[in-house]
């Protein structure tokens, strides 16, 4: 499966497994750092049957897919937007990269410039944001990469290890993600 | 050592617990107003909502009150007569991170210019003193002037900008995540004291 709009430099989203896919969120979440930086809640295990059954009902409201890489098909992350808000256009993206060696090599850049593809010019979204922790500025610089700006951020939001992190949100707006297709 | 502080009393005010039997029609009421409807039905699009939906909503919501310890809903009501005014709600708190969300909104455009800063002082000695946050925010923006400078006065400062994410008035503006830390409130209010 190829398809243009799901198709980028180096992965292609594609619709999830839910029986296939959650073993391997469940194999990522074994690394605490992956779930660290990933979710502002605390980092646990989760029961298989409970992670699917969340599943199940949250995957009505969330437009979610699996990274996969071109070269050899295996899947790598995932990525989804959710908390549309149709009467202004918006629409929250999350993202991780569950395989820590593949973290840094254009991956998660990659299949969010994608996902941007698709919310724009598929969903006729207008702006599409998320919250990333300043500790993970790796994210932040694959963000802006991807057409992101900083919006601001919410100070030491996040407490890990006695240390305070700020919430940073960032945002693109459509006529921003045109402008940056067009200069490329 | 003792608890000199009211909670759930200010000059005005009391905060009560949410009584979906009587409140919820009054609350369907307010949501004409999309600011108001907007604390109610949190992801969709503000819209009128029945009394029905308003009273299944916050019962769903006290619900949940009880079975976790993150969510907290207090009715507003005016000392004097007992008037339902609005709500105050803190919908997630997060407790490792000692952090929090909450909304103040008062129905009716008197009652919100009369007693929304007391609100509003009611919600920030409930978040910071009791549940003991380092920091709470609320939304806000320039749709609503009266409620941001509201926030301003009291020692919020506009922490996040989203672009273009509310529609009023026939527009786009921005959405306003307003913040304040413990130590500034502590800071702002002997400043106000003093």
């Amino acid at each position: 499966m190829n398809n243009p709009i799901f198709t980028g430099q180096l992965v292609r989203l594609i619709i999830m497994n839910l029986d296939e896919d959650l073993k391997l969120i469940e194999e990522w979440n074994v690394d605490s750092e992956y779930q660290r930086l990933l979710d502002a809640g605390a980092a646990n295990r989760y029961n298989f049957k409970l992670t699917k059954e969340f599943f199940e009902k949250e995957i009505v409201g969330m437009h979610a897919f699996m990274i996969q890489k071109l070269d050899d098909d295996r899947k790598i992350g995932m990525i989804e937007l959710e908390g549309f808000n149709w009467q202004v256009g918006s629409a929250w993206v999350g993202i991780g990269i569950g395989v820590r060696e593949l973290w840094g090599k254009g991956y998660g850049t990659d299949a969010m410039r994608i996902i941007l593809r698709y919310g724009f010019t598929m969903l006729n979204l207008n702006r599409i944001q998320l919250d990333v922790f300043s500790i993970n500025q790796r994210a932040m610089a694959s963000y802006e990469k991807a057409g992101f700006k900083h919006e601001g951020h919410l100070n030491g939001n996040l407490l890990k290890a006695g240390v305070r992190y700020d919430e940073v949100f960032m945002g693109v707006l459509r006529r921003e993600w045109e402008q940056l297709q067009t200069a490329n | 050592m003792t608890f000199t502080t009211q909670l759930f009393q200010s000059e005005n005010l009391v905060l009560e617990a949410y009584d979906p039997e009587k409140d919820a029609a009054i609350e369907a009421a307010f949501t004409y107003d999309p600011n108001y409807a907007a604390v109610i039905d949190w992801d969709g699009v503000p819209h009128p909502l029945t009394v029905f939906e308003v009273k299944k909503k916050r019962e769903e919501e006290l619900k949940k009150g009880v079975e976790k310890d993150n969510f907290f809903l207090f009715a507003l009501r005016r000392k004097a007569d007992s008037q339902f005014l609005g709500i105050l709600t803190l919908p997630h708190v997060f407790w490792f991170n000692r952090h929090a969300f909450f909304k103040v909104v008062i129905g009716e455009a008197e009652m919100r210019q009369a007693y929304f800063d007391e609100a509003l002082q009611m919600a920030l000695r409930y978040g910071l003193e009791e549940l003991g946050l380092y920091s709470m925010h609320t939304t806000s923006g320039e749709y609503e002037p009266d409620v941001k400078q509201a926030l301003e006065a009291a020692g919020f400062k506009a922490a996040v900008r989203q672009r273009e994410n509310v529609y009023r008035s026939e527009k786009l503006w921005d959405r306003i995540f307003m913040e304040i830390l413990q130590d500034e409130w502590k800071i702002h209010n002997a400043g106000v004291q003093s």
